[in-house]
């Protein structure tokens, strides 16, 4: 017994949590992962400026983890999340829009078009390089993106690589999506995987590589909300997904839902 | 040997590795505190900005996290917020680790806590070898500890057994000289005692035959003289002279060696000793004296002792009556005087000069003397010598 103690160092206390920070009254708070956020933002824009009310506040993007949880919570009354046009909906929610995942390159770097195999191939090299000989580096999202996902589909051998890539932490991991496109701008040989409608939205000058076997599957944007939402949703579901909503969806860039 | 050895054992083999492998394991606790605590200062950043949605900002925190906990650190982080715990996981998940954690302070309030779990499985496995080598290491220190004092001390008794074996040898070999020098002196003693008693009868012989018979023929002639006529106060003075030498040479020649000692045997020697000594000292006399027939050398001895005794009582006992008791007892013979007096505390009654001779004498012929209270109050002398009654 006296050998057992001597041994076992007791585990440290957790420290006690006091009560959450009031959330104010009146403010329907909605958050968006970041690849969504300026759509959200637009569209909360455009309906806030038609229909005058209490008010929307788009916040600052959370990760899809994050969101759901803060939804879980009632942090916030709604979240938007992208998800694979193949994954089964949401529960209480609503596309707003669909992308196309792209894999993208800065403007230095010469190759425009590319296979998912010999992407998967360059990647897993120790040292990887572009054709020219250049070092290739890839930048990741975060390892549950549906974009990168999507692209990680359309080859076994990419996906596997990707996977690999990520476990073993060899490229650098960008979360949000600004920052993402500012990163494969900035590093010469960036390669990175982003979406079509943030692309043409920010004008960001990147080149949009051309995959040479196949497509990758497009990501759908859901609003989802609570089991009971503040009645100032419903308005903007409405707008979101009604005429004047889809216009926008579409005048940004982005496709418009089935 | 045992309790040293046990205790060696112990604290080699139980108690060093479990210092060890608590220090180790309250290092790696301290480690995961202190990344607790930095995630935590971190988090305070993050909290003050998005007071609400601080903690699911999952960019923020992966990329918080990444920057304190670092790779290739095996780590588990977990942020709990009130009603939520968990609401944020990042690293590997950690089975076998430790934990620290770190409060998120929002001004006075703890909007949330970390929790920074390390992997241990490294330490334990250390600590498994660290157990397994120092129990070894104690098993075999305690085995040593028993073994080799046990060996040492195993030569040292025999060391000690030959010393004592030698020291014995040499004391039965002392004590062997000593008992024939003692012998040698008791036989000596006994011849001097043999020769003394023969010289005395030989002087109380000559004392009596010749200077008797002289004093005898002288005393005759001056009678004739007288029966002559002569008259003469000188020649009846000197007839007196002559009867008080003649008087003396037979006492000096009874002590010497008492006649009836020769003539008559121990018991009635003994008892005409007795008789006449009890007449000249006006002491009631208790005679118990047994028909016994002791070598000569013991009767003397026995007779000398009864004298000697006797000489005692009259001197310093102060006493009324006396026994003298003669016989035969544990093969040999036993004398005893006692008498009513004042017992031994009076003066010179324990170790005069007399009793000493006559337990030399005892003890010349291999007996004992022994002076102790007498049943009438007085004082009581027994003495014994050995032989074939």
């Amino acid at each position: 017994m006296v050998i057992w103690v001597l041994a076992c160092s007791p585990e440290a206390e957790p420290p006690s949590i006091t009560t959450p920070v009031p959330r104010p009254g009146g403010v329907v708070r909605i958050v968006a992962v970041s690849a969504a956020t300026p759509l959200v933002t637009r569209l909360v824009r455009a309906f806030s400026s038609r229909n005058p009310g209490p008010p929307l506040v788009v916040e600052a993007p959370l990760g899809a983890a994050g969101a759901a949880a803060a939804l879980a919570d009632g942090a916030v009354d709604a979240v938007v999340v992208l998800r694979g046009a193949e994954e089964p909906p949401p529960d209480n929610g609503v596309r707003l829009a669909r992308t196309q995942p792209c894999v993208v390159v800065g403007p230095a770097v010469p190759q425009r078009h590319i296979g998912a195999a010999e992407l998967a191939r360059r990647i897993s090299d120790a040292q990887p390089r572009w054709r020219d000989g250049h070092p290739l580096r890839l930048l990741l999202r975060p390892g549950d993106d549906p974009l990168q996902r999507a692209v990680a589909g359309l080859h076994p051998d990419l996906a596997a690589a990707i996977e690999e890539a990520v476990g073993a932490r060899r490229f650098r991991v960008v979360s949000r999506d600004a920052e993402l496109r500012e990163a494969l701008r900035a590093t010469p040989g960036a390669i990175g995987v982003t979406d079509v409608g943030g692309l043409r939205m920010h004008a960001t000058p990147l080149w949009r590589m051309k995959l040479t076997e196949g497509r990758p599957a497009p990501v759908d944007l859901w609003l989802v909300t609570g089991d009971a939402p503040p009645p100032r949703l419903a308005p903007f579901v409405g707008f979101a997904t009604g005429a004047q909503g889809r216009g926008l969806v579409v005048d940004l860039g982005y496709g418009a839902p089935p | 040997m045992l309790p040293l050895a046990v205790l060696s054992g112990l604290v080699v083999g139980v108690l060093l590795p479990a210092t060890w492998q608590r220090l180790s394991m309250a290092e790696r606790r301290g480690e995961a505190a202190v990344w607790a605590r930095q995630l935590a200062d971190g988090l305070e950043g993050v909290a003050r900005s998005r007071p609400r949605l601080w903690a699911y900002d999952t960019h923020r925190l992966r990329e918080l996290t990444a920057a304190v906990v670092v790779a290739p650190v095996n780590a588990e982080v977990r942020i709990d917020v009130a009603g939520r715990e968990g609401v944020f996981r990042a690293g590997v998940a950690v089975a076998d680790g430790v934990s620290g954690w770190g409060a998120v302070r929002l001004g006075a309030a703890r909007v949330g806590r970390v929790r920074v779990r390390l992997d241990a499985s490294g330490t334990q496995a250390t600590a498994a070898r660290v157990w397994s080598v120092a129990a070894l290491s104690g098993l075999v220190l305690g085995a040593a500890l028993f073994v080799l004092p046990l060996a040492t001390v195993r030569r040292g008794d025999a060391r000690d057994q030959e010393l004592w074996d030698a020291l014995e040898g040499a004391n039965a070999h002392l004590e062997a000289r000593v008992a024939e020098r003692t012998a040698e002196l008791r036989q000596l003693g006994a011849r001097l005692l043999s020769v003394q008693e023969q010289e005395r009868r030989r002087i109380s012989r000559d004392l009596h035959d010749e200077l008797g018979q002289t004093l005898t023929g002288l005393r005759l002639r001056l009678e004739a003289l007288e029966a002559e006529g002569v008259a003469s106060p000188h020649l009846e003075a000197a007839v007196r002279a002559i009867d008080d030498g003649v008087s003396q040479v037979r006492g000096l020649a009874h002590n010497l060696r008492p006649p009836a000692l020769d003539a008559l045997g121990l018991p009635d020697a003994l008892r005409a000793h007795a008789e006449r000594w009890a007449d000249g000292a006006g002491l009631e006399l208790m005679l118990e004296v047994e028909a016994v027939e002791p070598p000569h050398e013991v009767a003397e001895v026995l007779f000398r002792v009864a004298q000697e005794a006797l000489t005692n009582v009259a001197r310093h006992a102060d006493a009324s009556a006396v026994t003298v008791r003669l016989g035969a007892a544990d093969d040999g013979w036993r004398l005893e005087v006692s008498d009513d007096g004042r017992g031994l505390s009076g003066e010179g009654r324990q170790g005069g000069l007399g009793l000493v001779g006559a337990r030399e004498r005892v003890e010349q012929v291999g007996g004992y003397l022994d002076l102790g209270a007498s049943d009438a109050g007085g004082a009581c002398l027994l003495a014994w010598a050995p032989g074939e009654v």
